[in-house]
């Protein structure tokens, strides 16, 4: 499962420090297995997106990591802390946002972050204040503090849920679905917020369904379907290892198929040039062979599919109709 | 602690909210709900009201207009609050104290705000105890202000003599403010006890309502069974066959053995309740 | 896996904790025990326990009755086996206090150095009674009283018409007590089987006595202290100052008992009834088989009859007329030239006749009728 960290293990003596790690993790509810044997890797410092079809246990998983939710089977720890027996030394340093916001409505947004910072042991009686005022600008609600939760937006409400897991200095931030029901402005927000998390050295784990926020702002991803692992690694190794692709920019593209095709190497025509296989073979050798068969080559660049495809080749129960890149491999590689 | 520590730095120190910061920060919040306020602000007015009633409503008590209490001066700073905690007590105070266990677990939980506070963390027998604490203010201020109010309205209207006991006896202000003391201080330990099994319920659902309906259902049913005698056997396993002994309050001598009897029931009732309740929080999945 | 066993193990604690404590109220203190007392012969307990002097204590008293009279179709829930419960307070020498609670009401008789006064909070009035202890009205008035005076009454009595035994000994108001028991002789013809009066080991005191019926082995009437402590009690409860608003009155020691409060108690209509014969009364027999005869005034059915259309209320049932009393009640017979009403209870027997006689005791409905046909 590690595989993709051996790289790294092998260079360096130390193998990087986890922020949370999970074994054999299960949970069984009376009517459904929601995780199953979930190993799974947060390396300190990184951004983990965690994908996963609806129902596929995110949410589940993030709750055993937290200690809300005790697990049929399985161990986690959390900052190296064993969960849930050692959850107040870690916790602290955790923050959160599980299954949207959960506020009083009829206090203000800013007197529900004084209730929880009452709560936080990392904050001092005297901190309590300011680290609440913080919170609030960080997300954008300084304006709206005194209003009361009841009539904030969608959005809002999802801000506030954010500001409360940024309450206190953390180690670690867990977010479930962060911009359910942001606009593209809050959508950004957010991505800011991450990224000056990843910039102070916080990990964060967060679970979203937009891939291309998570292809944004993730170091790493973990893809989770119906309760288990499909694959976890860097965000840069996934796609790469995924579908070696090379596309060529040529004025001439039937000519530079068949070139390609009469060499044994699988290439297709595509709108904005060819594209060509390369898991048998190298870019360079390619080029060779187009340069010989005396096709202009214009440009030519190694082409990374995008998440998209990736999440839905690993999720879907059957392949859908994919012609151009044979990626049956992919699991064997991955896991 | 300094503010600006690289996160990667910090070391994992076993740090722990003091339990005062965490019982304040409960307190604020109950008092700040519109749903206590409205039921505390009903509760200070209805001896009000029964004192506006029985001063100017004379001649006396009449077919089913009946006093709670059978004395002379009803509307007395003795008779009155004893007789609104008394009448206050079948269902109203019950509610008020049900009320507040239903938000306390139950209510957070389909908030989604307690599991804020789980991951701050606060541990859950923690949470129960400032749950439990949280109810427990409620009963002593529910009571408390039935009594004050009932006092206040009796002195208004009867002034400081008129203080007069079942038995004829006429009491001295101070003697008459201790027995309203003490009729407020056991009317809040029944409170607690519907409280704990209230809380035991609260922790198993995640409807305030169910909690209301469950614990008032019971309080109406088990003042039911207490008037068929065929079921006397059954009668001292349920909570409200004590609640007739506060009138002993306003004998003199007071009798005693009612009211002790109701002590000891109600702590039953609290432990049954709170261990309920802390097995379920403990267990559960938040 | 470990907090669900701790969880489990702090419900099933608690909870059998809770119930444990709930079921352990439910228990008397002692109830079963026989305490070891110091051997006694019966004449010596009773030469002690008619003399007696009490201490001074407090006591609560409870008395239950299940005469087993018909329970009126008009007042369903209200039968007449009731129990009430009074509290005793007397200073070891003329001062007493009697409290007796009527649900939410209440009725005090002090006896002290200021006299003797009554007051009941339900029609609030107070009334001094000159020379006349209310503690011995009040048992006959209210079916209640003090146990320890009544008991002596009774062992006075029967005491020369029964067979006096101890039988053991009983834990009473979590005291020590004898068991006297009085049986009648083989002459007497009585419905009751015996009457046990349990006797204080240390004050000699009678603490309880239940009267037992042919053929059931609960006491038709039960009268005891089920808390009794002897200690010094304050002054101030054997004086009386009526309250402001009181109606204050003071009573003709003859006519103490009509200005006693009239209770809605189907009882009480029975008892004015007799109450209202009081004068044509005379007494036939002696000891166990005493048989009461006198004439029935018309009168007293019509007051009876008036208490319970009030007791009625506006929806009760239409005006009840004294025939109708007499058949709400009993049963019709004629037996050697005598045709009347009988009614049976658990402890006796009474017969009203046609022609406007009657007899009541404890005896069966031919000794009625014997003392009858004697006058
Ligand atoms: N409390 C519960 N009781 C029973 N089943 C549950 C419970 N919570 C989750 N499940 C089941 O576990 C599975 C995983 O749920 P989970 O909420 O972890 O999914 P998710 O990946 O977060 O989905 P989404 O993307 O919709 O948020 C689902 O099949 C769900 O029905
Ligand atoms: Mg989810």
């Amino acid at each position: 499962m590690t595989e993709m960290m051996t790289g790294a293990a092998a260079e360096g003596a130390a193998a990087p420090r986890l922020a949370a790690r999970t074994r054999r993790l299960r949970k069984v509810y009376r009517s459904a297995v929601a995780v199953d044997g979930v190993d799974m890797d947060v390396p300190e410092g990184a951004v983990v997106g965690m994908l996963g079809p609806n129902g596929s246990g995110k949410t589940t998983t993030i709750r055993m990591l937290l200690g809300l939710v005790r697990p049929t089977e399985g161990d986690v720890e959390l900052l190296g802390q064993p969960m849930p027996a050692a959850s107040e030394l870690s916790l602290p340093h955790v923050g959160a946002l599980v299954e949207g916001p959960g506020f009083h409505p009829f206090l203000s947004g800013r007197d529900n972050l004084l209730r929880l910072a009452a709560a936080e042991p990392l904050l001092g009686r005297r901190q309590v204040d300011t680290a609440v005022t913080d919170a609030l600008e960080r997300v954008g609600l300084a304006d709206a503090a005194h209003r009361a939760y009841r009539g904030y937006s969608l959005g809002m409400k999802q801000r506030l849920g954010l500001a409360g897991a940024l309450l206190a200095p953390r180690r670690f931030v867990v977010l479930d679905e962060p911009t359910n029901g942001l606009d593209p402005a809050g959508t950004r927000e957010v991505r800011r917020v991450i990224a000056d998390l990843h910039a102070e050295g916080v990990t964060v784990l967060v679970s979203s369904h937009l891939l291309a926020e998570v292809e944004a702002t993730c170091t790493h991803v973990v893809v989770l379907n119906q309760g288990a692992v499909v694959a976890q690694g860097e965000l840069d190794d996934l796609l790469e290892s995924n579908s070696p692709t090379l596309l060529v920019s040529t004025p001439d593209g039937p000519r530079a198929v068949d070139a390609l095709r009469d060499n044994r190497i699988p290439a297709r025509l595509a709108p904005d040039g060819v594209r060509v296989d390369l898991s048998a073979t190298t870019s360079s050798s390619v080029i060779e062979t187009l340069v010989r068969a005396d096709v202009a080559v214009e440009e030519a660049r190694r082409e990374r599919t995008g998440l998209e495809d990736l999440f839905a080749r690993l999720t879907q129960a059957e392949p859908v109709e994919q012609d151009d890149v044979p990626l049956d491999r992919v699991p064997e590689l991955m896991s | 602690m300094t503010t600006m520590i690289a996160p990667s730095e910090l070391r994992l120190t076993r740090a722990r909210v003091g339990l005062p910061r965490l019982l304040w920060a409960e307190l604020r919040w109950i008092f700040r709900r519109p749903r206590t306020r409205v039921m505390l602000g009903l509760l200070a007015v209805i001896p009000v009201i029964i004192g506006i009633v029985l001063t100017f409503a004379d001649g006396g008590p009449t077919g089913d207009a009946d006093p709670p209490v059978f004395v002379t001066l009803a509307s007395s700073a003795l008779a009155l609050p004893i007789g609104a905690l008394t009448v206050l007590m079948s269902l109203l105070l019950p509610l008020a104290i049900t009320n507040s266990s239903g938000d306390a677990l139950a209510g957070e939980q389909a908030n989604g705000t307690l599991r804020g506070w789980l991951l701050a963390p606060v541990s859950r027998g923690r949470l129960l105890l400032v749950k439990a604490f949280g109810v427990a203010v409620v009963g002593l201020v529910a009571a408390g202000l039935v009594g004050t109010t009932g006092v206040l309205t009796g002195l208004v209207s009867n002034g400081t003599d008129g203080l007069i006991t079942l038995s004829g006896t006429t009491l001295p202000l101070l003697d008459a403010l201790g027995r309203v003391a003490i009729a407020v201080g056991w009317v809040t330990v029944q409170l607690w006890a519907l409280g704990a099994v209230a809380l035991a319920i609260s922790a198993c659902t995640e409807h305030p309502m169910l909690v209301l309906a469950t614990v008032l259902g019971g309080v109406i049913v088990s003042q039911l069974l207490l008037v068929f005698d065929s079921l006397a056997w059954l009668h001292p396993f349920l909570l409200p066959s004590s609640w007739e002994s506060m009138i002993n309050l306003v004998r003199d001598p007071i009798w005693w053995d009612g009211l002790g009897e109701g002590l000891v029931r109600a702590a039953c009732y609290m432990v049954i309740g709170l261990s309920l309740a802390y097995a379920r929080i403990v267990t559960s999945d938040g | 896996m470990q907090p669900k066993t701790k969880g489990i193990a702090v419900a099933v604690t608690g909870t059998t904790a809770g119930l444990v404590g709930l079921l352990v109220m439910t228990l008397p203190a002692d109830a079963d025990q026989e305490p070891e007392l110091p051997e006694l012969s019966a004449t010596e307990l009773v030469e002690s326990a008619l003399t007696a002097k009490a201490p001074a204590f407090e006591g609560t008293v409870e008395v239950t009755n299940d005469l087993g009279l018909p329970s009126l179709p008009a007042l369903p829930g209200l039968g007449l086996a009731n129990a009430e419960s009074a509290r005793i307070y007397h200073d070891g020498d003329d001062g007493a206090r009697l409290s007796v609670q009527r649900g939410s009401t209440e009725f005090t008789a002090v006896t002290g150095p200021d006299g003797t006064w009554t007051y009941d909070s339900e029609s609030n009035t107070a009334t001094k009674y000159p020379g006349v202890d209310p503690t011995e009205t009040v048992p006959r008035h209210g079916g209640l009283s003090d146990p320890a005076r009544a008991a002596t009454e009774i062992i006075d009595v029967l005491s020369d018409s029964s067979t006096v035994t101890i039988d053991g000994t009983a834990r009473v108001a979590d005291r020590d007590a004898y068991e006297l028991v009085l049986t009648p002789k083989p002459s007497e013809r009585t419905l009751l089987r015996e009457v046990t009066v349990a006797i204080d080991a240390a004050t000699k005191l009678p603490l309880r006595f239940e009267v037992m019926p042919n053929g059931s082995p609960e006491p038709v009437v039960s009268a005891g202290f089920t808390e009794f402590d002897v200690t010094a009690q304050p002054d101030e409860l054997f004086a009386f100052t009526p309250p402001r608003d009181a109606d204050v009155t003071t009573a003709d020691p003859d006519k103490a008992r009509k200005a006693l409060p009239k209770h809605a108690d189907p009882s009480q209509a029975l008892d004015d009834v007799g109450e209202a014969l009081g004068g044509s009364l005379s007494v036939t027999g002696s000891g166990w088989d005493t048989v009461l005869t006198g004439a029935v005034p018309e009168e007293a059915f019509a007051e009876a009859a008036e208490r319970l259309n009030e007791l009625g209320g506006p929806d009760g049932p239409p005006e009840t007329t004294a025939l109708d009393v007499l058949n709400q009640f009993g049963e019709r017979f004629s037996e050697g030239g005598v045709s009347g009403t009988e009614f049976t209870t658990h402890a006796g027997t009474g017969v009203v006749t046609d022609d406007g006689r009657f007899a009541v005791g404890a005896v069966p409905r031919q000794v009625l009728i014997e003392a009858l046909e004697q006058q």
